[in-house]
């Protein structure tokens, strides 16, 4: 049987639709009335489509959407050029032989940089160990994007190009498994194309993302009375909404005149049973991924640090300082806790600095240290993990750029995946075993550069390669192939994935084959079968 | 065509307008302190807006008559409003966030975030009273021992301050009964169960919809 396809009969299997079967009572699943129109119809009873929408929750996948915010290259990893296989080596973005390593059928860059160009901070880039680790997981299917706008291209990087009615990738997951979880959708990082609402409204509002905005603080947001100093216990406080709840309000003045607003209904909806069943979780506590500190007084408020706090914490030792590592800790507990099925993360556009340097054993500022760049000093190699625009700092110098961010994402991608491969779903199966993390691109970047030069800077270029790392995937594959004279990627057949030079890949079908490869049936709308892209039939 | 009979027109379809938009006339109930009585004409259009959490800080702040920094800080470092529910809130965000307009949605969160915000405030605001010799809500209620009547007046003082408006009877009686709620569920008596009811029925008045939307 494959381990993809298991019947979990595990307690715990039993245990997740127990506790499905609360939620759905609580009303925190889908009023189903529309789904006809949805795309998940043939139903003549919406009680029968809500049976299904559940069930399908108890065997769902899991997909992480991590960006590449700002526009990676994949000229610049796994789609690397060797300067001796191109024609054009001295104006094309290819690199010393010495550099680019083969994996499987992918390319790994290992790079050492002087500076990330106008910043004096030596960069490693490294890409060859987790290409290594993940390569059986590992697939990249070249396409040709159709906007080098940053929020256009980061819009259509999920939703392929409205694709299917406008439904971004992670309201599809939501709409086919999310029923009988807490929060289907939750977006950790806010501000890009990547999180924005897709374009169908007729969505059960459930599978909408709900933003994160700083994924330490977050968890305050999920208790309301939990930490509050002074406050009345929290049975009193229940008592206290259930007066104003079904007597105060309804019986206003102006309870009565705005019954009708569609505002009012979310919101009495939403402090009804939805916060009912978060609190009952103590979600406060089971996503608190700081640890008691002084920053953090989580004893002195009555709250504490996530059983699993240790666990993430080692895997994202930066977390205070990083976001992005914040964001994946986070992102592993909603999904461990079994309250998400998709989870979207990114880097940020804004700079992170650390002051430490990479290791952080040593102070890199000492009294009488030059560190003033003007003076010829420079900065220790980590102070900047995330350059101001992210990927976008590629305008001013690419190739430093590009192998600082690539290891960034591997990177956090690397640890997520161990996180995920040492959680157990049921019956033997992880819960790497039914993710997907999709490496969501803005677009690529334009594959020349001056002659001979180190240090370039690079424009937006809608020819581009997608990465997906999943069990699910057909891994261990690059589908389509890059022309070592031009850089430019070309396409694959569908169903067989051999490579066709005279084909490229639309964003739609990237979209259809990545949604397949996560089970979603694209039900209403004619997309092709993009057998080539997943693992299984 | 006369201006006069211009103006007549005017107020004629605007009433006609008026009346066009308001359907549902509820029935009148009877006034035992329980139910309203007023009849009132429900909104076809039902526009109402989303009181974001930068305004309704302040508002309850004014109300409260609290400094706006101590309306509620989390974990007592952490503005509420500010920075931990900022977005969930309604807020934004640009510089550091790239939030740059309001969620197209209520988070499902932020009916959770008002109720923090509104429970740390008014905790706050009764401790503070309880501390004052001129408190600003128990200003005739004997702490230990509150007569019906005391409770009555200070739940007049919640609406009056929180909504600025005079409560109906069912809403004084609602609120003031809720203190045998107190001290039924928790079993707490004396200056406690009244520091808790204070508490709450602050609490249920500032997370009333007229206090969140407008």
């Amino acid at each position: 049987m494959n381990k993809q396809t298991k019947r979990m009969v595990s307690s715990s299997r039993r245990s997740f639709l127990g506790r499905m079967a609360k939620l759905a009572a609580a009303g925190t699943s889908i009023s189903v009335g529309g789904l006809g129109v949805l795309g998940l119809g043939r139903h003549a009873r919406a009680q029968d489509a809500e049976e299904e929408a559940l069930a399908r929750s108890a065997d769902p996948r899991f997909l992480i959407v991590l960006s590449t915010t700002g526009g990676a290259s994949m000229l610049d990893a796994m789609l690397a050029i060797r300067e001796s296989e191109s024609a054009n080596a001295r104006t094309l973005n290819c690199f010393p032989d010495s550099a680019v390593r083969t994996v499987g059928p992918f390319r790994a860059v290992d790079i050492d940089l002087p500076s990330l160009g106008p910043i004096p901070m030596p960069v490693k880039g490294r890409q060859s160990a987790l290409v290594e680790a993940h390569q059986a997981d590992m697939m990249v299917a070249t396409w040709q994007r159709t906007s080098v706008n940053h929020l256009v291209g980061q819009r259509r990087a999920v939703s392929g190009n409205s694709a299917w009615y406008g439904r971004t990738l992670q309201e599809a997951v939501a709409l086919t498994y999310g029923a009988g979880f807490a929060l289907p959708n939750v977006h950790l990082s806010a501000g890009t194309g990547f999180t924005e609402r897709g374009s169908d409204a007729a969505l059960p509002t459930y599978c909408y993302g709900e933003t994160v905005a700083d994924p330490r603080l977050w968890p305050l947001s999920l208790h309301g009375s939990q930490g509050v100093l002074g406050a009345p216990s929290h049975d009193l406080v229940k008592q206290a909404r259930i007066l104003r709840n079904t007597r105060l309000d309804p019986q206003s003045r102006f309870g009565r005149v705005f019954a009708e607003s569609p505002r009012l209904k979310t919101w009495q909806h939403l402090r009804g049973s939805p916060q009912q069943a978060l609190e009952a979780q103590d979600l406060i506590t089971q996503l608190m991924i700081s640890p008691e500190s002084a920053e953090f007084p989580l004893d002195a408020y009555g709250l504490g640090s996530s059983p699993d706090g240790a666990l993430v914490r080692s895997a994202f030792p930066e977390f205070a300082s990083d976001p992005l590592e914040a964001q994946a800790a986070l992102a592993f507990l909603l999904l461990k806790y079994r309250l998400s099925v998709t989870v979207t993360l990114g880097p940020s556009s804004s700079a992170v600095i650390n002051a430490d340097g990479a290791e952080g054993d040593e102070d890199p500022y000492e009294e009488g240290m030059d560190d003033d760049p003007t003076a010829g000093g420079g900065l220790p190699e980590g102070s900047i993990p995330n350059p101001p625009l992210a990927f976008d700092f590629s305008h001013s110098e690419h190739r430093g750029v590009q192998a600082l961010m690539w290891s960034r994402v591997l990177g956090v991608a690397d640890r997520l995946i161990g996180l995920l491969k040492s959680e157990e779903w049921s019956n033997g199966q992880s819960f790497w075993d039914r993710s997907m993390i999709y490496v969501a691109n803005d677009f690529g970047r334009s594959k020349q550069r001056p002659s001979g030069a180190e240090q370039f800077g690079t424009g937006h270029d809608l020819n581009d390669g997608a990465l997906i790392i999943s069990p699910l995937a057909n891994g261990g594959s690059l589908l389509g192939g890059i022309d070592s004279d031009t850089g430019i990627t070309y396409g694959f057949d569908p169903s067989t994935g051999d490579p066709d030079r005279g084909r490229q890949m639309t964003e739609a079908e990237i979209y259809a084959g990545t949604a397949q490869a996560l089970g979603v049936s694209l039900d209403g709308v004619t997309l092709p079968d993009m057998r080539a892209m997943r693992r299984s039939a | 065509m006369h201006p006069e009979r211009i103006s007549v027109l005017i107020v004629t379809f605007s009433f006609l307008a008026a009346a066009n938009a308001c359907t549902g006339e509820s029935k009148p109930g009877v006034d035992n302190g329980s139910v309203p009585t007023e009849r009132v004409l429900a909104s076809r259009q039902a526009r109402v807006k989303y009181k974001s959490g930068a305004r309704y800080a302040s508002d309850l702040a004014a109300a409260l008559d609290l400094p706006r920094d101590a309306v509620c800080r989390e974990l007592g470092r952490y503005d509420c409003v500010d920075e931990v529910h900022r977005i969930v809130l309604g807020g934004v965000e640009p510089y550091t966030l790239g939030v740059r307009e309001p969620l197209p949605l209520i988070a499902v969160t932020a009916p959770i975030a008002q109720d923090r915000v509104a429970l740390a405030a008014c905790t706050e605001r009764i401790e503070r009273d309880f501390a004052a010799s001129e408190p600003l809500f128990l200003t005739k209620l004997d702490v230990d021992a509150p007569t019906p009547g005391q409770l009555e007046e200070a739940a007049g003082r919640f609406y009056d301050r929180i909504l600025r408006r005079e409560a109906a009877p069912y809403e004084i009686s609602a609120l003031a009964q809720f203190h045998s709620t107190v001290t039924d569920e928790s079993g707490e008596s004396g200056a406690t169960a009244t520091r808790d009811w204070a508490i709450l029925s602050c609490f249920m008045v500032a997370t009333t919809l007229e206090s969140v939307f407008y």
